[in-house]
Parts: C-alpha cells; sequence; structure tokens
C-alpha cells in the first residue's frame, strides 16, 4: 500500500477545476510559476487527456523552466460535469479554453506571460480559441505542434507524402511489404475528393507509416513506472478517459473532418511558433509551411528525426525549439 | 420474495455477517468500504456450499483522483465453495456523490473567479465483482476476499463514465 501510493505522488501543483457552461473543466499547473511564464498545454484528440503529456524528459525540462499548464478539455481526461452531447462542439471547446486562459489570469495575475501549445487536435482548437474576440489580449504565443487545423488540406499532402517516403523506403529495403500496402491504398486515392471513409484510412496509416520510419524513435527517459503511474495512480480514471473520450472524439469528429481554419490564419496576430515532426504522416509538415506563409508573425521549426509527438521523440530539441521562441519573443 | 424462496427451498439462514474492504478505484485511488450481508444457502453440501445473499455497504474514498467518491450500495451475490476457495460474483445497484478533489471557480459576470463549494455531482452508481476469498487460520468466522470489476457513474461528464474498482477485505461472521 505504501508503495502504490509512493507511486501517485509527484511534484508539488496546483489543481483546480473550472466551472464553464456545464462542464468542470480540470486545470493543473506544474513547473516553474516563479518564472511568470505559463504554457497552457491543448492535448490531442480528441478523446486524449493532459496526463499523457507529462512524462518523460520534454515536460521535466519544460517545467523547471516555466509553469506548465495541463487542462482537459469538456468530455476528457478527468474534467467533470453534466451536459449534452449536443454540447460538443468546437465553438464550445473553444470557448472553454477561452475561459480557462482568463482563469489563468484571474489565479496567477494578470502580469503573467502565457503561451498557449495545441498538439494536433489541439492545434485545430487553439486557432479557434484565439480567434475568439478578446483572447489574443490575454496570450502572448501561439505554439502549434504538428497542429491539425485543416483537415482538408492534412489529407491533401499525406496522400503525397505516403507514396514519396513509401518509394524511396521500399528502395531501400526498408518494410516493403508494410510500405507497398501503404502505397497501393495512396495510389487509389484521389487528393481533390477524399471521403470520409478514405480520410479515416488516411489517418490509420498515418501512424502506421511512423511507425515504420527506423530514426523516429520513443524518448527513452519514459520509465515503465511512469506509464504504470499513468494506468494506476494519476488523476485520470483511464478506463473513464477511454469510453468518454471515445465518445467525445466521436462527437466532434463530423464537424472536425469538415473544418479548415487555414484561410483564416492570418488573424493570429500574436507571435507564432510552427513546430513539426519531419515523418509527421498523420498532419505532415507541408500545414506547417502552409500556415507559416500565411501568418504575419510565424516561424516554422521542423524536427528531422521526430513524427507526429515530437515531444515525445526528439524532447531535448523540442524544449530547445519552445524555449528559444519564448525568449525571442518576451514582452 | 424472499420469504417464497425460502418456503420453496432447501435453506438454511446464515446469520449476517460484516465487512470491510480497502477499494482501490481504477488502481490505487484508495477508499474503504463497510458492509452488512445476509447470505441465504441455497444447497447444503460441505463442497459445494451454492448460495446467494443480499447486502449493503457504504464506501469513501481515503485519497481522491479527481474526485472524492461517496458510495451506498444494495448488492447481491452469488458463490460457490470450489477446492478450498470461495468464488463469488456480485452486483449492486449503488448511489452516490462525488466531490471534486480540487477547489472548483467560475468567472462570474463581473469577470471574477468566485468559488463554487462543494462542486461535484450525484449520480446513480451500478457495479459488479467477480472475485475469490478463503478462511484466516486462527481467526475464527474472518475470510478474506479479493473482488474487482467496473462500476458505472451515470449521469458523469456528457455520458456514462466507467471505473474499476479493486478490494481487498475481510469478512467476519458465520458462512
Amino acid at each position: 500500500m505504501i508503495v502504490f501510493t509512493f507511486l501517485g505522488c509527484g511534484p508539488a501543483a496546483d489543481q483546480y477545476f473550472l466551472r464553464h457552461d456545464g462542464a468542470d473543466l480540470r486545470v493543473r499547473v506544474e513547473g516553474n510559476a516563479d518564472s511568470g511564464e505559463y504554457i497552457l498545454l491543448l492535448h490531442g484528440g480528441p478523446g486524449r487527456d493532459s496526463e499523457w503529456y507529462n512524462i518523460g524528459a520534454w515536460s521535466e525540462r519544460m517545467e523547471s523552466e516555466v509553469a506548465m499548464v495541463y487542462t482537459d478539455q469538456r468530455g476528457q481526461g478527468a474534467s467533470h460535469g453534466i451536459y449534452d452531447e449536443t454540447d460538443l462542439t468546437l465553438e464550445q471547446l473553444a470557448d472553454d479554453t477561452a475561459a480557462v486562459i482568463r482563469s489563468l489570469h484571474l489565479r496567477y495575475g494578470e502580469d503573467i506571460h502565457l503561451s498557449v501549445m495545441g498538439h494536433s487536435w489541439g492545434g485545430m482548437l487553439g486557432i479557434q480559441a484565439l480567434l475568439q474576440p478578446d483572447t489574443q489580449d490575454d496570450v502572448d504565443r501561439w505554439i502549434e505542434v504538428d497542429g491539425a487545423h485543416d483537415v482538408f488540406l492534412l489529407n491533401q499532402l499525406a496522400v503525397p507524402m505516403f507514396l514519396d517516403v513509401g518509394e524511396q523506403e521500399i528502395a531501400a529495403g526498408r518494410n516493403r511489404n508494410e510500405w507497398r500496402d501503404i502505397v497501393r491504398f495512396a495510389e487509389g486515392v484521389n487528393v481533390d475528393e477524399i471521403s470520409a471513409g478514405q480520410s479515416a484510412e488516411i489517418n490509420r496509416l498515418g501512424f502506421e507509416a511512423e511507425r515504420l520510419i527506423d530514426r523516429v524513435s520513443l524518448d527513452p527517459e519514459i520509465r515503465l513506472l511512469d506509464v504504470v503511474d499513468y494506468y494506476v495512480a494519476s488523476p485520470i480514471s483511464w478506463p473513464t478517459a477511454a469510453t468518454v473520450g471515445r465518445q467525445t472524439n466521436e462527437a466532434l469528429s463530423a464537424q472536425i473532418e469538415l473544418t479548415a481554419l487555414s484561410p483564416r490564419l492570418d488573424e493570429i496576430e500574436i507571435p507564432t511558433l510552427l513546430l513539426w515532426g519531419a515523418y509527421d504522416f498523420v498532419v505532415p509538415p507541408g500545414v506547417g509551411t502552409d500556415a507559416a506563409s500565411r501568418m504575419p508573425d510565424a516561424a516554422l521549426v521542423v524536427l528531422p528525426d521526430s513524427g507526429h509527438t515530437p515531444m515525445f521523440n526528439q524532447p531535448a530539441a523540442f524544449a530547445d525549439a519552445v524555449l528559444d521562441f519564448i525568449d525571442e519573443n518576451q514582452k | 420474495m424472499l420469504c417464497s424462496l425460502l418456503f420453496f427451498s432447501s435453506t438454511v439462514m446464515a446469520a449476517p455477517r460484516m465487512s470491510a474492504a480497502w477499494f482501490g478505484e481504477t488502481g490505487l485511488n484508495p477508499g474503504l468500504k463497510i458492509g452488512v450481508e445476509q447470505t441465504l444457502t441455497l444447497i447444503d453440501g460441505d463442497k459445494a456450499g451454492a448460495h446467494v445473499g443480499v447486502g449493503a455497504s457504504l464506501g469513501t474514498s481515503l485519497r481522491p483522483g479527481s474526485h472524492w467518491r461517496s458510495l451506498a450500495s444494495l448488492e447481491g451475490f452469488l458463490g460457490a465453495r470450489v477446492g478450498g476457495l470461495d468464488l463469488e460474483i456480485r452486483a449492486g445497484l449503488g448511489g452516490g456523490r462525488t466531490f471534486l478533489a480540487s477547489p472548483t471557480y467560475a468567472i462570474d459576470d463581473d469577470g471574477t473567479l468566485d468559488r463554487v463549494l462543494f462542486a461535484g455531482q450525484w449520480g446513480w452508481m451500478p457495479w459488479a465483482t467477480a472475485g475469490f476469498g478463503s478462511g484466516i487460520k486462527r481467526l475464527d468466522d474472518v475470510r478474506w476476499f479479493v473482488r474487482g470489476g467496473p462500476l458505472l457513474q451515470t449521469p458523469a461528464f456528457a455520458d456514462d463514465a466507467l471505473y474499476l474498482i479493486t478490494e481487498l477485505g475481510v469478512t467476519k461472521g458465520f458462512w
């Protein structure tokens, strides 16, 4: 029992729930609050949770320099509340995010410096939140990590990426059979008319393709104990998160598939870091390149040995890129 | 209905027994549960004492995950003794309230952060477990048990929420 209880101990943290439109959103702050720099992390999914990101070398490094804010979005992770499934819309979750941002200033001071970091689906969510009136007044910087803010574009870019990288890998004799299956699928896709079924298959194959790339590996500092802690002693009830998170994902999927925020990226006026993995087949680096061309104050960094989760593939380089960006964009 | 079962079955009514258990909510978020149960033995016999029974229990978290949980249940169980072990399945209809484990705030119309007291929610909490146990040497009428199974909370989030409960406990009383 003592050992088991120890597994649940972690660094000192501040945690609260924000009640907003029927949801009780969990907000957990860990790290160097004395720095005055806060980074609000918008997790991926939908259906993921924030604790999933709170492991490995990247989070340790970030928490030593800044205060990391881990929040669980509506219907995901350890967030609670009673509301209708009809409330699960991009607009509602963006409104929730804007409220969390405001609550951080109310709780920790109007003079804190706040960056928002959105990963994958969190990229779409973060953009939508920043497009809300006055939200950019509360945020100093936007950090988009392999952000899926334009599903049409990411699908259109994934197909040629499957073909290009697939041909290279087959020629090099690496995982030929698996790549031939992926290439065969990609050759049958008309990028101007991608169906919902093909979109789902592109997403699935994106993760599979990344696994076939030898140079993309996992942070060796992610310990078995971290994984065990996540499943048995974290605040997240993983069966709940898995079941409710899946339901939330299904509720949002139809809207997400039809959402393309690229035309509005020029409205994001705060300094922006676009951080991508070179071997992200789920949201190809071309999405980041396109975003950089549209945004008035954006820089693109592509990590060469990373896929869709660069914080876990190249944690040191990831943390360096983020912290350098913060240093270079002090108000 | 219970009386009808008594009339038509070959039964032995056992005395009520008490139980106490540590329970882990989804692993190691611990709680404490106490209960009372009444066993109704359907089949007499030394080797296969298949029995059914009913009971009631109260539980509370000792350390929260994201919430404290209180739970009151009415439950039924079915068991048999196999190879020296008591095997059992249970199902309960519970109800209770969760209390969020951290302060809860709302942004009011004036734009200030107001505390929300006793944040959490009432819910129905049906559950089921399967488990096994055995007697403890030198302790008369005391048996240990291990059980585990799912617990649903409804309404919760936007839909039902699923937890996994493990229990380690003891029962005192005639079996």
